[in-house]
C-alpha cells in the first residue's frame, strides 16, 4: 500500500520529465515498427526492382551496327543514323578518313542526336556537336559518348573506347 | 536400415509431424513465457493499489494457461514423439542416444514444471503472497530450462557444429552455433506470446474500460522486447547458417518448381511478415484497448502461429536433404553409408531392416522402393507430389534421373542397383497410365545407352 | 478567411483535440475552409449491437480488406503482364522475377479467401434476416457484387493462359452458348470468335483489369452508403430487448480498429497459404491438345456444374432454367418475406435457406470427390 502511494506521489512530480519520455517511447516504438514493415514490404520493393540490364557489348565485348553498312560510310565526310543493342548510334567518317562513331544519346535531355553532314544536330532542343563529338553550341553540357568502330566480316562493329591514357 | 512404413496419404508422414510440431511450439513457447508473465504480473500486484483486482484478474489467466498448457501442451508434445519415431526412426533413435542424459533432464524438468505450477494454481488462496511470487519464478526457471534442453537438440540438427559421429563430442554438438541465437530468439518470442495471451484474457473483463485498459497495455509491452531484437538475433542467426542453405535460399527467390518459389525464401518471409503484423496489432491493441475484443485478441496469437509455422518450417527446410546434417539423410541413409559405393549399389529391399520380401522385378518392387526411400518427405498426390513430378517421365529417363538424384543437392542419393531403379521408375510410369513392366523399363533403357554409345563411338566430337 | 467566419458546431468542439495542440489547431483550421462537420457526423453515428452474434458483423470488412488486397497485388501482376504473350509473361513473372511466384499465389489465395468470406457473408446476412425491409437495396446490391466477383474470379482464371485456364474457361462459354436465342451471340460476343481463343484474352483482360473493378468499386460505394444511412439490423432476438439493455459499439472507430488485428490475421493466412501451397503454372494453352486429367472448374462454381450434370442431353436446358431460377429467388428475398418479426414465412424461408445451403455444400463436395 505504501508502495503503491509512494509510486503515485513519485508520477506527479516527474510529469513534464514523463511526458518528454513518453514521447520518446512513442517515437521509438514508432521506428520499431517503421522497420518491420519496411522488412515485410522488402520483397515487393524487390519485386518492382528494375532487373540489371546486361552489358550492351556482351560477352565478347563487341556489338553489331544496325542499319548502318560499310559502303554507307566508304566516303570522307557521309555519315548515317543507326543502332546497336537497343541503342542509337552514329557512324561517320571524317575529313581525314577515320571511321567516328558517337551514342547518339544526347548529353543534354537524352534525345537521339541527327548526323547533319557538317554537324551533329539535336532536334529537340537545339543543340550541336562537332563531327568530333564536342558540344558546340547549344545546351548539352559535355561532348556524346565516343565509341570505337571496326569493320568484320563486311558489317560494322562497335565497342567500349578504350581509355585513351594509361596510367 | 528401415523399419515398417508409416505411409500416411496425401500430407506424408513429415506434414504430420510439422502439424503437430507448430501447434505444439505454440503451446510450449506460451507455457514458458507465461511463467514469466505470472511471475512479473504477481510482482507488479503487490506494487499497484488494486493489486487484489489484478490478482484475481491473474487467476483467470492461471486457468486459462493451466488447461491450455498442460492439456493441449501434453497431448501435442507426445503426438511429436508418437509421430516422428514413426517418420524417421533411425534419427529418433539417434538423437535419443546421443543425448540419452539430456532428454532425460527434460523429463525431470517436464515434472518438475508441472508439480510446482500446480502447487501455484491450487495453493492459490493458502499460500502466502512471497510464495506464490516465490514458485511463480521457479516455475518459470524449470520451464525455461527445458528450452535451454531442447533448444540444444533441434539447432543440433541443423548444425552439428564441432560433433561427428565417431568423437561423439555432446558438448560441442549441444552448444552448436545455431544454438544461442535460436536460445534468445525463442525466449523472446515466449514473452509476445505471453503478452498476446495476457490480451486474450483481458477482453473477457467486460465491466470496467480503465481496468481493461490497464491490463491490455501490460500484456502488449511483452511484445516490446522481441520487436527490438529479434532482428538483430536472426541476423546472427543468418551467420551461423551453412552455406548450402544459403545458397538454397538465394536461388529460391524465383520459381523453381512449375512457377513455385522454393519453400525456404517462401516461409523465411512468412515469418517476417508475421513479426511485422504482430507489431502492428499490439501496437493497435496498446492504442485502443477499449476496441479488442475476443476475435481481435484471438486473430493476434492466430498471427503468432503462422509466425511460427514460417519459422519453423524454414528451420526443418533448411537441412534439406539431412535429417541430421551432414550425418544422416531424411530417408534414413547414413552419410558414411551414402559415401560407400559396394553399399550404395546392394540390391535395395534385401539391405532394408523390414524386408518385404518381394521377388525381385515384380509389380510390387517399385512400390516397396517408393515407401521405404521416397515416403519419408514425399506423397503420390498430396505434399510434395511425386506423380506431379514425374509427369514427364519416359523409361530412360527416369532410370538416368535416379542415379543422379543427389546432383539435385535437395535429394539423398539414391540407394540400389539399376534393377531397383528400372522397377521405381515403371511404378512412376504405371501411375501415368503407362502399363510397362520393371523389365521392358530395364530393356528402354539399355536400348537408349547402347545407342547413346554407338553415336558416341561414331562421332566422337558431337557427342561430347 | 476572416470575412467568412465559419461556425464550428458545439459538438465538433467536444470532439477534436484540445485547441492548443498541433492537431486540434489543424483540424479546426480544416474544418473552418471545409465545413464538413455534418458529414463526419453521418459516420460517426454509425453503431454495431453487441450479441453473441456480432463476430459475423466482420465478415464484410473482410471482404474489402481482401479486395483491397487483390487491387494491389493485381496492380503488382500488371507490371509484368502482357496480354499479348500472355503465357510467357506470367511464366516470366513466376519464374524470373523475384517474389513474382509469391505475389502471384497471394493474388490467388486472396481472390479464393475472398469469395468464401461473401458466401458467408451472404449466408449469416440471411439467417440474421437483414435482408427485409428496408434493406431491399443492401441486399440486391450485395448479391450483384458476388455474382460480380464470380465473375472476376472466371475472366481471371484465363489470363495465364495455360492448359488449365483454356479448358475451364472453354467449357464455361460454352454453357452461355447453350441458352436458347441470343446463347450463341453473347458467348461469341464474349469470346471474340467462335471459340476461345489470343481474342479471348484482350476481352477478359478488359474486364479483368477495368470494367469490373470500376464496377464494384461503384457498387461497394452504394452498399457501403446504404449500411451507412439505415444503420446495422438487428436481428429479432436483440431487437425485441429493452432499450436498457441494448448494448451497442460504436463503428468508426471502435469496431473498426478492434477489427483491424482481424484484418492483419486474413493477411498472415494469405502468406501463410501461399507459402504452403503456391499457384503453380500448367503447361501453355494448347487449344489442338487434349484437356488436362481430372479438370474442374474452381470449388465456386463446382455446385452449378455438379448439378447440371444431372441433366442429361436436352434436360440441360431445363436444368439451366431451374438454376437460372435461384438468384432470381435470392434477388426476390426482402419482397416475399417482409414481415418483423418473423412470421411463418420467415420461418419456412429460413428452412429453405439451410436446404439451400445443405444443397450448395452437398453439390459442391460431389463435385470436389468426383
Amino acid at each position: 500500500m505504501t508502495e503503491s502511494k509512494k509510486e503515485e506521489k513519485k508520477q506527479a512530480s516527474d510529469e513534464p520529465k514523463n511526458e518528454k519520455r513518453r514521447k520518446f517511447l512513442l517515437a521509438a516504438a514508432g521506428g520499431v515498427g517503421v522497420a518491420w514493415v519496411g522488412a515485410a514490404a522488402y520483397p515487393v520493393y524487390k519485386y518492382l526492382a528494375p532487373q540489371p540490364v546486361p552489358d550492351p557489348f556482351g560477352e565478347d565485348g563487341k556489338a553489331l551496327v544496325d542499319k548502318i553498312s560499310p559502303a554507307d560510310v566508304a566516303r570522307p565526310g557521309t555519315g548515317k543514323n543507326g543502332g546497336y543493342a537497343s541503342r542509337g548510334i552514329i557512324v561517320l567518317r571524317n575529313g581525314d578518313g577515320d571511321l567516328k562513331a558517337f551514342d547518339s544519346k544526347c548529353t543534354h535531355a537524352g534525345c537521339n542526336v541527327e548526323f547533319q553532314g557538317d554537324k551533329i544536330h539535336c532536334n529537340c532542343h537545339g543543340g550541336n556537336y562537332d563531327l568530333t563529338g564536342k558540344n558546340i553550341s547549344g545546351p548539352p553540357p559535355k561532348p556524346l559518348t565516343e565509341l570505337k568502330v571496326f569493320e568484320q566480316d563486311g558489317a560494322l562493329y562497335v565497342s567500349r573506347l578504350e581509355p585513351e591514357k594509361k596510367g | 536400415m528401415n523399419y515398417p512404413v508409416w505411409n500416411f496419404p496425401i500430407l506424408g508422414g513429415s506434414l504430420v509431424v510439422a502439424i503437430i510440431a507448430i501447434i505444439h511450439i505454440l503451446i510450449s513457447h506460451l507455457a514458458i513465457g507465461g511463467g514469466a508473465f505470472l511471475a512479473v504480473a504477481e510482482i507488479w500486484s503487490n506494487k499497484m493499489a488494486d493489486g487484489e483486482r489484478i490478482r484475481k484478474w491473474l487467476h483467470k489467466f492461471a486457468t486459462f494457461f493451466l488447461v491450455y498448457t498442460t492439456v493441449f501442451g501434453a497431448i501435442t508434445g507426445v503426438g511429436i514423439w508418437f509421430s516422428i519415431q514413426l517418420a524417421s526412426p533411425e534419427a529418433t533413435s539417434l538423437l535419443i542416444h546421443q543425448f540419452v542424459f539430456a532428454w532425460a533432464t527434460e523429463w525431470v524438468t517436464f515434472i518438475g514444471e508441472l508439480t510446482v505450477l500446480y502447487l501455484y494454481y491450487y495453493g492459490w488462496n493458502s499460500n502466502s503472497r512471497r510464495m506464490q511470487v516465490f514458485l511463480a519464478v521457479a516455475y518459470f526457471v524449470i520451464a525455461w530450462f527445458s528450452l535451454f534442453i531442447i533448444n540444444g537438440i533441434l539447432t543440433f540438427m541443423l548444425t552439428p557444429g564441432a560433433w561427428t559421429l565417431e568423437n561423439k563430442d555432446i558438448a560441442a554438438g549441444f552448444f552448436n552455433p545455431g544454438y544461442f541465437p535460436s536460445l534468445f530468439i525463442r525466449t523472446l518470442t515466449m514473452f509476445l506470446i505471453a503478452g498476446l495471451a495476457g490480451i486474450l484474457v483481458a477482453t473477457q473483463i467486460k465491466d470496467d474500460e480503465a481496468f481493461k485498459t490497464k491490463i491490455i497495455r501490460f500484456s502488449a509491452k511483452w511484445v516490446i522486447p522481441a520487436a527490438i531484437l529479434v532482428p538483430g538475433l536472426v541476423v546472427w542467426y543468418w551467420f551461423t547458417l551453412p552455406e548450402s542453405t544459403l545458397a538454397f535460399y538465394d536461388a529460391g527467390m524465383v520459381g523453381v518448381d512449375g512457377g513455385k518459389m522454393e519453400g525456404l525464401a517462401r516461409f523465411f518471409w512468412l515469418a517476417v511478415t508475421s513479426g511485422a503484423l504482430i507489431v502492428m496489432g499490439a501496437s493497435v491493441a496498446a492504442w485502443k484497448p477499449k476496441a479488442v475484443h475476443l476475435a481481435t485478441a484471438i486473430s493476434l496469437l492466430l498471427v503468432a502461429q503462422v509466425g511460427i509455422m514460417g519459422a519453423e518450417f524454414f528451420r526443418e527446410m533448411a537441412r534439406k536433404p539431412y535429417v541430421i546434417r551432414g550425418v544422416l539423410y531424411s530417408n534414413a541413409l547414413w552419410q558414411h553409408n551414402a559415401e560407400n559405393s559396394a553399399y550404395m549399389n546392394r540390391p535395395y529391399l534385401s539391405e532394408a531392416k523390414w524386408n518385404p520380401e518381394i521377388e525381385e522385378m515384380s509389380a510390387e518392387h517399385g512400390e516397396w522402393i517408393y515407401r521405404l526411400q521416397c515416403a519419408t518427405c514425399h506423397t503420390l498426390d498430396g505434399y510434395r507430389d511425386l506423380t506431379y513430378r514425374t509427369r514427364n517421365w519416359t523409361p530412360a529417363f527416369g532410370v538416368r534421373f535416379i542415379e543422379k538424384l543427389d546432383e539435385q543437392k535437395v535429394m539423398p542419393p539414391f540407394q540400389g542397383t539399376l534393377k531397383d531403379r528400372a522397377a521405381l521408375t515403371a511404378y512412376f510410369l504405371n501411375i501415368h497410365g503407362n502399363p510397362v513392366t520393371p523389365a521392358q523399363v530395364l530393356e528402354l533403357y539399355e536400348q537408349e545407352e547402347r545407342a547413346k554409345a554407338a553415336a558416341m563411338n561414331a562421332n566422337p566430337k558431337e557427342a561430347n | 478567411m476572416d470575412t467568412q467566419q465559419t461556425h464550428i458546431p458545439k459538438e465538433a468542439e467536444a470532439a477534436l483535440p484540445p485547441a492548443d495542440s498541433r492537431m486540434g489547431k489543424f483540424y479546426r483550421a480544416l474544418l473552418k475552409r471545409y465545413p464538413i462537420w455534418p458529414v463526419i457526423q453521418f459516420f460517426m453515428g454509425k453503431k454495431v449491437p453487441e450479441h453473441k452474434h456480432s463476430a459475423w458483423y466482420m465478415l464484410g470488412g473482410i471482404a474489402l480488406f481482401l479486395f483491397l488486397i487483390q487491387l494491389v497485388t493485381g496492380v503488382l501482376l500488371m507490371v509484368y503482364y502482357k496480354p499479348g504473350q500472355p503465357w510467357a509473361s506470367v511464366n516470366r513473372i513466376v519464374m524470373e522475377v523475384p517474389f513474382g511466384a509469391l505475389i502471384r499465389s497471394i493474388h490467388h489465395w486472396s481472390a479464393n479467401l475472398m469469395i468464401l468470406t461473401l458466401f458467408l457473408h451472404m449466408f449469416s446476412t440471411l439467417f440474421m434476416k437483414a435482408y427485409r425491409p428496408p434493406r431491399e437495396g443492401t441486399w440486391i446490391t450485395g448479391f450483384i457484387l458476388l455474382t460480380l466477383v464470380t465473375l472476376f474470379g472466371f475472366s481471371g482464371y484465363l489470363l495465364p493462359w495455360d492448359d488449365l485456364a483454356f479448358f475451364a474457361v472453354r467449357i464455361g462459354v460454352s454453357e452461355m452458348e447453350k441458352l436458347p436465342v441470343l446463347g450463341t451471340f453473347a458467348a461469341d460476343l464474349a469470346r471474340g470468335g467462335p471459340d476461345v481463343s489470343m481474342e479471348t484474352i484482350g476481352r477478359f483482360y478488359a474486364l479483368h483489369v477495368v470494367i469490373l473493378p470500376l464496377l464494384v468499386l461503384a457498387l461497394i460505394a452504394l452498399h457501403l452508403l446504404f449500411v451507412q444511412i439505415q444503420g446495422v439490423s438487428e436481428p429479432d432476438t436483440f431487437a425485441a430487448l429493452p432499450l436498457e439493455k441494448k448494448k451497442y459499439r460504436k463503428f468508426f472507430s471502435d469496431f473498426m480498429i478492434g477489427e483491424i488485428p482481424v484484418w492483419l490475421f486474413m493477411f498472415g493466412l494469405l502468406i501463410a497459404l501461399s507459402a504452403a501451397a503456391p499457384r503453380g503454372l500448367a503447361p501453355e494453352a494448347n487449344p489442338m491438345g487434349a484437356a488436362p486429367e481430372g479438370i474442374k472448374p474452381e470449388w465456386y462454381l463446382l455446385a452449378p456444374y455438379q448439378a447440371l450434370k444431372l441433366f442429361p442431353g436436352k434436360l440441360e436446358l431445363v436444368g439451366m432454367a431451374i438454376m437460372g431460377l435461384g438468384p432470381l429467388l435470392v434477388i426476390a428475398l426482402p419482397f416475399i418475406d417482409k414481415n418483423v418479426p418473423t412470421d411463418k414465412r420467415g420461418e419456412m424461408i429460413t428452412q429453405m435457406a439451410i436446404a439451400g445451403l445443405i444443397g450448395f455444400l452437398g453439390m459442391t463436395i460431389w463435385g470436389l470427390l468426383s
